[in-house]
């Protein structure tokens, strides 16, 4: 049938559908001008030559029509590539170039569609990767938070003792104070109760010089009366040799002689026995005097110990006042401190809430990533 | 009569042959000249595609693209007069681009980064639709042109394949300016990425040559299949993993450029191995 009507196809091929069409009509005006002057076999032959172009445009647009249904039953609907299209096409209908020129929009709006898709489809791709890594991010975050809000709150306990010891220490510091007082009026009162032991034993030390001076003149006067009673003696001696002389009228008197002269040796021997005494105290008195100035010396030191003992006592209490302003000054920022803590543990807690929610919402956008991704794969 | 009839039939023979040989200069005709429309379609893309990188670069803050912009826009309404011809005056996808072009280059660069560039790739895109119109309807698909059974990849496949490689250029241009590459320029250029080793293992692959024009050919793929790699090291390395962009912006636009020249080296030669069929 093919090869019957090759003829005609090239004849479509050379005039274009619509030229053949015309050819086929010319030829039939052209049978119905001469069908009264040519014979019966020439009019036969041109009868069959019109049924020939008839039934050949017949089965050229029948076949065109079959090929548009083939060509269009077996578009690759996956690929949607115009370029696959191929009709052999004979007739010069405007319809098929529309159907091409549309199927080639079509299939431009695919190929944008399916770019679309695969940026979409890769996009989500990073977006799941994104989230995971988000997800991870947000968890460890959580965990670290956690961490962070646990010690912070240890922290705070730790700095609510640390306040409770401070203030422990104040009131310490306090007392110290105190006591540093106490000590300092203490050590006035026996500084100056050395101060006056000092004066007592330099007035002690006078008196004892002043008591030397008088035991001396004792011992002079000791002397005066030693050397009395050596005269006297002697005087006894001469009356009782003045007695003897006399016999027996002068016995009486060398009695009284003799009387006298013991007087004058007992009074010699008490003499001596009171310079021995005055030597003894003037001994002991000069020891004294020694011993006193030693006291003095020693009460001088006292007082200078004293003093330097004073001097500390006020650096221990300056110092002391000097730790309680700062131990105040630490009191206070360390409740400060404790608030602050207070307000970070509680902030970190919303932290790590906002997290756990952060951790849903990555999840969540993963899967939806996820069925964004299933559905630009259908 | 009878030879009335005899001399009627061979001047239908005639009138047919002649119709038919008239025809077939026709079509050659048309191929030659939708042959040069091609090419000038082409060097409008082209022109289209610098345009946006320039943009790009401009609107990230290096004013020394305000000149060069200025002569391209020149050169673009130097081609567009050479088109106005009647196969196109009428075509809805170049009235679109003409008018397009108008409202874009009136802008005088108020637009934003990301709305520049959309509106680069919109026109370009319509662009590479009308070069493979033209294509089809100057009859240069495989159906006319036996020799080169993959022709349709040159007006299409080769043609966006390059649009991808512009695309990089101009967000990576753009990138390498304001030294900062978000999130989405990395979504974005991973893509790119993807399309570009598609472009080197599938599109470059496909294309038909004449067995003269073999060696001719294989080289010049070699070359743009070695560029295309280079462009990906720098943009995966240089822009998307480095932690910051250090990358020169001149030196990463000429990079793309000499790409994107190779690209159009093998959309020459294919069509030099067109004239050579015609």
């Amino acid at each position: 049938m093919k090869a019957i009507f090759l003829p005609i196809q090239l004849l479509i091929k050379a005039l274009g559908f619509k030229g053949s069409c015309w050819l086929t009509l010319a030829s039939y005006l052209l049978l119905v001008a001469i069908t009264q002057h040519i014979n019966a076999n020439s009019l036969l032959v041109i009868y069959a030559l019109f049924l020939y172009l008839l039934t050949g445009m017949g089965y050229v647009v029948n076949k065109q029509l079959t090929e548009i249904k083939s060509v269009i039953g077996n578009i690759n609907i996956n690929q949607f590539d115009h370029r696959d299209i191929h009709f052999n096409s004979s007739i010069d209908s405007p319809l098929i170039d529309t159907l091409l020129t549309t199927y080639r929009e079509l299939s431009r709006i695919n190929i944008h569609h399916l770019e679309r898709n695969q940026e979409v489809e890769y996009s989500a791709a990073q977006v799941i990767e994104t989230s995971e890594k988000v997800k991870v991010n947000v968890q460890s975050q959580s965990d670290a938070t956690n961490a962070t809000a646990a010690a912070i709150t240890e922290m705070s306990q730790s700095l609510t003792e640390v306040n409770r010891e401070i203030s422990n220490t104040q009131q310490l510091s306090c007392q110290a104070t105190e006591t540093a007082n106490q000590g300092q009026h203490t050590l006035k009162s026996l500084s100056q109760a050395v101060v006056d032991v000092s004066e007592q034993a330099q007035n002690t030390q006078q008196r004892m010089v002043l008591l030397n001076k008088l035991v001396s003149n004792v011992e002079g006067i000791t002397e005066s009366i030693a050397q009395i009673s050596q005269q006297t003696n002697l005087l006894a001696l001469n009356a009782s040799i003045e007695a003897a002389r006399a016999g027996e009228f002068g016995r009486g008197f060398a009695v009284v002689a003799e009387e006298v002269r013991a007087l004058a040796n007992r009074t010699e021997s008490a003499t001596k026995h009171i310079v021995n005494n005055i030597n003894d105290v003037l001994k002991e008195s000069g020891e004294i005097v020694i011993t006193m100035s030693d006291v003095v010396e020693q009460a001088n030191s006292c007082i200078d110990k004293a003093s330097e003992v004073d001097k500390a006592f006020a650096d221990i209490e300056s110092a002391t006042e000097q730790v309680k302003y700062q131990m105040s000054i630490v009191s206070d920022v360390s409740t400060q401190q404790e608030m602050a803590t207070n307000e970070i543990s509680e902030h970190i807690e919303q932290v790590v809430l906002g997290a756990q929610a952060n951790a849903d919402i990555a999840v969540q956008s993963e899967l939806v990533a996820n069925h964004l991704r299933k559905l630009t794969k259908t | 009569m009878e030879l009335m009839i005899i001399v009627s039939i061979s001047l239908a023979v005639m009138l047919i042959l002649f119709i038919g040989y008239r025809k077939s200069n026709n079509n050659k005709k048309l191929q030659k000249e939708g042959l040069v429309y091609i090419q000038s379609i082409k060097d409008i893309i082209t022109m289209v595609q610098q345009h946006r990188g320039l943009s790009s670069a401009l609107l990230n803050g290096d004013d020394s693209a305000q000149h060069k912009l200025f002569v391209l826009r020149q050169k673009v309404a130097d081609q567009n007069k050479q088109l106005n011809v009647s196969l196109f005056t009428k075509n809805e996808r170049w009235c679109a681009f003409t008018d397009h072009w108008q409202r874009l280059t009136q802008q005088n660069n108020n637009s934003s980064v990301a709305n520049s560039f959309e509106q680069h790739t919109m026109m370009i895109r319509n662009l590479a639709y009308l070069l493979e119109d033209t294509a089809e309807l100057s009859h240069l698909t495989a159906e006319f042109i036996p020799q080169l059974t993959q022709i349709g990849y040159v007006w299409r496949e080769l043609v966006l394949a390059t649009e991808s490689i512009g695309q990089s250029r101009a967000l990576g241009t753009g990138i390498a300016a304001k030294k900062l590459c978000s999130n989405v320029d990395k979504i974005r250029l991973n893509f790119l990425i993807k399309t570009m080793k598609n472009t080197t293992e599938n599109t470059l692959q496909h294309l038909s040559y004449l067995p003269q024009e073999q060696q001719m050919h294989q080289n010049l793929v070699g070359k743009a299949t070695a560029n295309i790699a280079q462009l990906i090291r720098v943009i995966e390395e240089e822009l998307i993993q480095a932690e910051k962009v250090s990358v020169d912006n001149k030196s990463y636009f000429n990079l793309a450029t000499t790409t994107i020249e190779k690209m159009n080296d093998i959309f020459e030669h294919q069509v030099k191995q067109l004239h050579t069929s015609l």
